[in-house]
């Protein structure tokens, strides 16, 4: 007998031993935008001192971790146990607490082509027809530059000194945020059902109060000679989920008019909530994503115009296009769920609008407008490496993005998340110039300062769109962000 | 480093093995052991990998001043030295946020982080010097094996608290026989995937529930988190324990046993004793007995012993409120002794269950804003009504993992564990029936083991409950 203990003690070691000579020396097989995220941290004293290499260490080995992805695909087996659904397939159910993280910042095109190593084709190749690309469009050099560095040495002189004088010198980098209520990172739920996943909100009333009285704040800050328009939209979970996530304190209706009843009355409120509602049958919201689809967003547009006084320009007029097979973000963040197989067996797709007005716009990493790239406001050649399809709306999440077009019309600025950035397009028929800011990227975190009165009065600013859905309002690190734009610390 | 983690379990624990099981001397194996322990310890925490050193090398001192006179002044300051060490780096923090709350004073309050495990090797140090100056043990010499019992891996971060009178022989003489090895194999599989197969489950829904917004929230649902909670807690800490044992059988330490399914208590006296034994009895030595135990001022010693023991689990006011919970719950359990007796054993199991039920829902919210809140909710009081749509969906998810935690926590694996040895039992303990039974106990842990590893690449979740105490 103590011969079979020393034999399978002996397996069980060199089992184990292998395992981990393996892992020394061979890399796991994890995915390529994995494998590039995963970077053997560097060591310094001070990272070993703080925890912070060993941290880093830890999760690099998980990531090259011999036979990763046969392990993972037991792992997401084994959550067929762990979050049990009780109901045949096309009736699963699935809750997961928590939110996607969205508040905390998006996804950029750039970054994401960047990590799949491809190129900006439809940039960098002679202007798309379809967007009307001016050919003075300056695509040179300075687009290939690192954005996050802007190189004071290229710039015109007398830009240099212009910028200089107007623009405060930021002092110091501003503190890192400490929110106190914890209720911000877990305002909702994600559920699966059926073939859809999607985000049920639930409603804090103190935090939509402070949103509102943020956007107070905004318009007060920017002043009587620009209007302020609100435009908070639905998302799926409204329509398509169980009736009681969406009633009582998951009624995205209630929250959104809530919001709207303490915003002041000097501010334009745009009912999205309606003009969606009677299309809920159509393609607004995609399945497997949080966001709506580009159509879902036209019908918010048509209840824009009339809010801000425009005329719509109809649907049949834009040039479409499609992008077949999308997974999005809900996908994603149940990926490692069994319930997720049947989001994956069911894609979406994505249908595009292209602007009817000649637009070219940038991107800039801060305020200072330096070292913009070029983006297209509608990509329309999305190379098939790039999952997220979403990204084809103006470059998805950057920090500031300007459009500008052949309109004859007002400048404004659109404070937004992801929500608008299938929105964005549609402005192009209005405005002569769109500055689309992502509040997530300033005054947080060491990231860039922005006083958005002062930098709105530079640009000449006539309308002030803010565009979020009920998470964000529910969310007190992204009104905090909201906030700091106005000024407020 | 945690043992939940994949770099322990296929770089370390193997590199360690393997140094330790080459034929050498008790020196040899002694060095091998120190040398992985400063490692394991220094892993995460490279500052206060002195401070643990530190720490020994006093105690050590005092031991061997001792040793040649038992003065009282050293026991005192020992003493002094340990609980202040403690006092310092645990609840320095909270006692000047107090001080400044109560006398509107503004003393910076220090950020000191809290080395892990302190709460548990400062102890150990005090069960040495302590048993020294009552001239219990014998006094350790060698500043290598103390050094040893302080800093040994296998229990130095999360216990059990081991007291150096049952490991002072080992220290110097020991051996495992290739069943003890396979035992020890086997129970730390056991704890492996108690952590990361129940606890870190129980532990991502539970937090999702009880961190979310709760005044949104249902009463079942809040009751459901504090359940998984409940569950988190046990296998969390008991597989830790298990692993700890384990990896002592396998380096040849026998350490006493610190859970006795404790969820089939029929009372919370009965709870006590099969909870955390190690602590408990640490408290019932060293602090309950010596201030006069069942013989004078009984619940005054209770009160002393309970508030302590809530505060040793954290620097924060719910913890004492938690130990306090258990003081009157014990001192009523005492006075209504002959009635609950007499209320028949289901009752009495089910009441235990809903009181403990209560208690981790104190222990889990140091926001005293969100524990009143979170009792508001469960009794109905707050919340958006009993149960709803969501609350249903998440009670189906989790129904396999509630019913797989609540068959662990009572004896229905040992008794199958029992049954399959019977299975397969004969008078010869070397013949290939009993081989069968050995080779499926094998095939299992394996199994648990497979299982664990895929969870782990699965879950970047993964902390153990008990670093903060």
């Amino acid at each position: 007998m103590k011969k079979t203990y020393l034999v399978l003690l002996s397996a069980i070691l060199a089992l184990i031993a292998v395992v981990g000579l393996t892992s020394l020396f061979v890399k796991g097989d994890s995915n390529a935008l994995r494998e590039s995220t995963a970077k053997k941290p560097e060591f310094t004293l001070s990272a070993l001192s703080d925890g912070s290499y060993i941290h880093e260490l830890e999760e690099y080995y998980t990531d090259t971790f011999p036979m990763r992805q046969s392990l993972l695909k037991l792992s997401k087996f084994m959550n067929g146990f762990y979050y049990y659904s009780g109901a045949a397939e096309e009736e699963q159910m699935l809750v997961i607490g928590g939110s996607t993280g969205a508040e905390q910042g998006g996804e950029s095109l750039h970054n994401v082509q960047s990590q799949l190593g491809i190129e900006d084709t439809e940039i960098l190749s002679p202007a798309e027809p379809e967007q009307k690309l001016p050919e003075t469009d300056p695509v040179s050099e300075e687009s290939s530059e690192p954005v996050d560095e802007p190189d004071q040495e290229t710039l015109d002189p007398d830009e240099k000194t212009t910028l200089e004088e107007e623009k405060p010198a930021p002092a110091e980098l501003p503190e890192l945020d400490n929110p106190a209520d914890s209720e911000a990172t877990y305002a909702g739920n994600v559920v699966v059902v059926g073939t859809r996943a999607m985000e049920i909100p639930t409603a804090s009333n103190s935090v939509i109060e402070s949103y509102a009285a943020t956007i107070n704040h905004l318009a007060a800050a920017l002043g009587d000679n620009v209007r302020t328009i609100s435009l908070l939209t639905p998302n799926g979970g409204e329509f398509y989920s169980p009736e009681s996530m969406h009633t009582g304190a998951n009624s995205q209706k209630d929250m959104i008019q809530y919001c709207y009843d303490h915003m002041n009355d000097g501010i334009v409120t745009v009912d999205a909530y309606s003009k969606i509602r009677e299309h809920v049958d159509e393609y607004v919201y995609f399945r497997t994503d949080h966001h709506w689809t580009q159509l879902g967003a036209y019908y918010a547009y048509t209840t824009f115009c009339e809010a801000a006084g425009f005329e719509t320009v109809d649907l049949s007029l834009f040039q479409t296009g499609r992008y077949d097979r999308f997974l999005g973000s809900m996908y994603t963040f149940t990926s490692s769920y069994p319930q997720s197989e049947v989001l994956k067996a069911n894609p979406d797709y994505l249908d595009y609008y292209i602007p009817v007005a000649e637009t070219h716009a940038k991107y800039y990493a801060d305020a200072t407008l330096q070292n913009g790239v070029p983006i297209s406001v509608v990509y329309t050649k999305l190379d098939e490496s790039v999952g997220n399809k979403y990204l084809c709306f103006i470059g998805g999440d950057t920090p500031i993005c300007i459009v500008e077009t052949n309109t004859n019309g007002p400048v404004c600025v659109v404070l937004k998340e992801s929500y608008g950035n299938a929105f964005v397009p549609f402005l192009t028929s209005h405005y002569s110039k769109i500055i689309v800011i992502d509040p997530r990227e300033f005054n947080r975190d060491g990231k860039p300062s922005l006083d958005l009165s002062s930098f709105a009065a530079e640009q000449g600013v006539d309308d002030l769109i803010v565009i979020n859905y009920p998470y964000m309002i529910n969310n007190s690190y992204y009104i905090g962000w909201l906030d700091r734009l106005a000024g407020n610390q | 480093m945690v043992f939940s983690s994949l770099i322990f379990l296929f770089l370390f624990l193997p590199a360690c093995l393997l140094l330790y099981l080459i034929p050498g001397g008790i020196r040899y194996k002694n060095a091998v052991l120190i040398l992985f322990s400063l490692f394991f310890y220094a892993w995460g925490e490279p500052v206060y990998l002195f401070l643990m050193i530190a720490m020994a090398l006093v105690n050590w001192c005092f031991g061997m001043l001792l040793g040649r006179k038992r003065r009282q002044i050293l026991i005192v300051l020992a003493v002094v030295f340990d609980l202040g060490c403690l006092a310092v780096f645990k609840y320095s923090g909270f006692l000047v946020e107090n001080v400044n709350a109560l006398f509107c004073l503004s003393i910076p309050v220090p950020q000191i982080a809290l080395p892990i495990g302190i709460s548990f090797y400062t102890f150990q140090a005090l069960t040495y010097t302590i048993d020294v100056w009552r001239g219990e043990v014998p006094v350790q010499r060698s500043f290598w094996r103390f050094l040893l019992y302080v800093s040994l891996f296998p229990q130095l971060i999360a216990g059990p608290i081991v007291r150096y009178a049952d490991v002072e022989k080992q220290l110097s003489d020991r051996s495992s026989t290739p069943e003890e090895l396979f035992l020890g194999m086997r129970r730390f599989c056991m704890g492996l995937a108690k952590k990361v197969l129940l606890a870190d489950y129980c532990g991502k829904v539970a937090s999702q529930i009880l961190d979310g917004a709760l005044s949104t929230s249902t009463t079942l649902m809040v009751w459901l988190g504090v359940l998984l909670f409940m569950f988190e807690i046990f296998f969390d800490f008991s597989g830790y324990s298990d692993m700890a044992i384990g990896l002592g059988r396998l380096f040849g330490f026998t350490y006493m046993e610190n859970f006795d399914l404790p969820y089939c208590a029929k009372s919370i006296t009965e709870f006590w004793r099969k909870w955390h034994i190690s602590l408990s009895s640490f408290f019932r030595d060293y602090v309950y007995i010596p201030l006069g135990g069942n013989r004078r001022h009984v619940y005054l010693n209770l009160a002393v012993v309970w508030t302590l023991t809530g505060l040793w689990h954290g620097a924060s006011w719910n913890f004492v409120l938690w130990g306090v919970y258990f003081f009157v719950l014990l001192t009523l359990e005492r006075l209504l002794n002959k009635i609950v007796t007499k209320v028949p054993n289901i009752l009495r199991h089910i009441f235990t269950l809903a009181l403990l039920l209560i208690g981790w829902n104190i222990f889990y919210h140091t926001d005293f804003s969100r524990l009143l809140e979170s009792f508001r909710v469960m009794s109905g009081a707050a919340g958006i009504g009993f149960t709803n749509e969501m609350t249903k969906i998440t009670l189906i998810n989790n129904l396999p993992l509630i019913i797989l935690c609540a068959v662990c926590c009572t004896p229905i694996p040992r008794f199958m564990d029992v049954l399959l040895a019977a299975c397969f039992a004969e008078k010869n303990e070397s013949g290939s029936r009993h081989k069968i039974y050995v080779g499926l106990v094998f095939v299992f842990c394996l199994i648990l083991l497979i299982l664990s590893t895929a969870s782990l690449v699965g879950s970047s979740y993964n902390a153990f409950l008990y670093f903060r105490f």
